[in-house]
This record gives structure tokens, C-alpha cells and sequence, in this order.
């Protein structure tokens, strides 16, 4: 599939391409992006002690096709409720960005905004935190369940934004797909569906 | 402020006052935030106001006056394309009303946005970048020496 270029430089994708379908998730393998319930662990709590909601896997994909063990440890973030945070950062959460006197800036650059996970049965919003990480066994995670698999569209997004927190580069989105595609053009373990622009 | 409001709202407070109905009034008031005054049934020759009431009259009046300032510049800048901070509209009245996030979403996933400065005010630049050839990973393991270095240096 061709994709035209985007000049925009939007931080999300329309709510409904975020997930795969559940009825054909088990053909996509463990993934960068998917949402898991929060695993046993002890990191994965609040300061009060309150377990997590979710966690997103943020670990690479090929350390999680290609080198399953029991052991290894995935790096999760946690996943939490937009309706958590103070009323006024609702919207700034939801789009990433804020405009002062008519100056777009980037808006709590450490959080990706997520739609309801196709499990949920109300239509609350989510975002995840990149600065509540956690390395967990991946025993643990796969125990606790997937609840959504990321599409490789919305996968790109996710790669651009941790991009952004961690080094502070703005690549576009095309560029961000760009290199998945080449990425997944030459993985030899690549495992499941391809993306529609592989 | 208004000065006709202002100065109608003095009289009536110092002849309430003098006439000894003032704690009545304020009792009336706290059920009925607006009370008309009438010598005959259907002949409603003034009306008092809780304090609220008047409070938030002055400030849509006052509101209404800043919308008709600045209607006629809005227009304009909305022919020329030029981009109005969104403060400014606030102010103004002028607000999305829904930020809820399916509406959120659908405005962003369609609407160019360019940002320009960082989270700190900083100047935001994009490179384009060309992908290059694939590299190759290694599937070695790092294999941690710390014992051996250990056992070399003791």
C-alpha cells in the first residue's frame, strides 16, 4: 500500500487503527505496543501500593520473538487511566501537544495516548507513562494476558514518540515508518502479519 | 461597571435600609435571587437582585462588550487565514465545548499540526532522514567476565 506523505506532525492515528482485531490476534506474536494486564510483580505498583491497571510492552520486538525464555525480562510501562490526571491535562494528554500565543509545543512528551482496549466494555481512555518502566520475567507477563495487540500502523506512532521523550528528535511519521518497514523488510525472525505497507 | 446599574443598585440598598426591610429582603433574596417590587399586582415597578445575580449580569455585560470589540478583528482574521491564539478565544467565549476523546482525537488525526518548540520552549527542528542499507544483528550474547576479572586481579 502507498501512504502519501504526511506533513502533520498529529502525535496519534485515528482511535479505531490502534488494535488488531481480537478474532485474529493470535496470529500477531508478542509485541512492542501490546497491552498486557499487569503482571505479579512488585514494581508495577503505585506509591500507595495500588497495582497498575495495564502495562505496554516498550521492550524491542526481536527480543521477544526471537529470544523466548522463560527469564527474560521485558520492559513494561504502565498504562493508566486518563481520567487519573487533573481535568485540564485531559485534552494536552489526548493530543500531545499544547499552543500558547500561537506556539505549538510539545505536551507531556512521556505519555502515549491510547483509545479503550477492544476487551473494555466502557470507552475509557488511557495513556501510558514512559517514565514508569518496569523490566518484568516474561513468564509473568504471558501469564497475565493480553488484552490488546498494537497494529503495526499505530506501532510507528508509539516508535516516534518514545523517540521523542528519550532523545528529543521530532522524526516524522514517514521517516518512523519508513525504517520499520526497511526494519521488518530484513528481520529474519520477523513472525505474523506484515504490515499493509511492507 | 455600569454607572446606571451601579448607582440603581446604591439607591435601593439605602432605602431598603432605612425602611427597616433589609433583613427581609436578604431572606427573600436567599429564596428568590431576583425579586420584583410592585404597588399593584401586575405593575412590577423595579426589580432587586442578590448580589450574585447582579455580579454575573455585570460580567456578561462587561463580556458582551469584549465580543463586539473584537467580533469585527475575528472576522477579518478568519478571511486573511491568520491564526487566532486559542486563549484569546477562550476569553472571549469562543471554546471547542467538547473535549471529550473521541472528538479530540478525530481533530488531531486530521488536522495538520506543525509543532515548533519542545515541552521547555526549546526550538523544534525535523530531519528528514534517509534509512540506510539493513544491518545485520549478531545473535552473540554479552558473557559477563566479572568473575574471571576477579579471580586475574586478586
Amino acid at each position: 500500500m502507498a501512504v502519501s506523505p504526511s506533513t502533520s506532525h498529529a502525535w496519534y492515528p485515528k482511535a479505531d487503527s490502534y488494535w488488531v482485531d481480537p478474532g485474529q490476534a493470535d496470529e500477531y506474536p508478542f509485541r512492542y505496543g501490546d497491552v498486557f494486564s499487569t503482571p505479579d510483580h512488585p514494581g508495577c505498583v503505585t506509591s500507595k501500593g495500588q497495582r497498575w491497571s495495564h502495562v505496554i510492552i516498550l521492550h524491542p520486538s526481536c527480543e521477544i520473538n526471537a529470544k523466548l525464555a522463560d527469564d527474560t525480562a521485558v520492559l513494561v510501562a504502565r498504562v493508566n487511566r486518563v481520567e487519573s490526571l487533573s481535568k485540564r491535562q485531559h485534552a494536552v494528554v489526548r493530543v500531545g501537544w499544547r499552543e500558547e500565543n500561537l506556539v505549538t509545543k510539545v505536551a507531556h512528551g512521556n505519555t502515549f495516548w491510547l483509545p479503550p482496549l477492544p476487551s473494555q466494555e466502557d470507552d475509557i481512555d488511557w495513556y501510558a507513562d514512559f517514565r514508569r518502566l518496569v523490566p518484568v520475567d516474561l513468564k509473568s507477563l504471558v501469564e497475565s494476558g493480553r488484552e490488546a495487540c498494537m497494529t503495526h500502523d499505530a506501532r510507528v506512532y508509539l516508535i516516534r514518540r518514545e523517540v521523542y521523550f528519550k532523545y528529543r528528535w521530532n522524526m516524522t511519521i514517514d521517516d518512523a515508518r519508513e525504517f520499520e518497514r526497511q526494519r521488518i523488510a530484513g528481520d529474519p525472525n520477523f513472525v505474523g502479519p506484515k504490515p499493509s505497507w511492507d | 461597571m455600569s454607572d446606571m446599574v451601579y448607582n440603581s443598585f446604591q439607591l435601593g440598598t439605602a432605602e431598603f435600609r432605612t425602611q427597616a426591610t433589609a433583613s427581609k429582603l436578604r431572606k427573600l433574596l436567599e429564596l428568590h435571587p431576583i425579586v420584583g417590587v410592585a404597588r399593584y399586582r401586575d405593575e412590577t415597578e423595579a426589580v432587586v437582585l442578590s448580589p450574585k445575580v447582579f455580579e454575573s449580569l455585570i460580567q456578561d455585560q462587561e463580556h458582551l462588550a469584549e465580543i463586539k470589540r473584537t467580533l469585527p478583528m475575528l472576522v477579518a482574521a478568519l478571511q486573511q487565514g491568520i491564526a487566532i491564539p486559542s486563549d484569546f478565544l477562550e476569553r472571549v467565549g469562543i471554546t471547542a465545548g467538547d473535549d471529550s476523546w473521541q472528538a479530540l482525537n478525530a481533530f488531531q488525526s486530521h488536522t495538520p499540526i506543525y509543532l515548533s518548540e519542545s515541552e521547555d520552549g526549546a526550538r523544534l527542528t525535523t530531519a528528514r532522514m534517509t534509512p540506510g542499507e539493513h544491518l545485520f544483528d549478531s545473535d552473540e550474547e554479552l558473557e559477563e567476565l566479572d568473575d574471571e576479572l576477579t579471580s586475574v586481579g586478586s
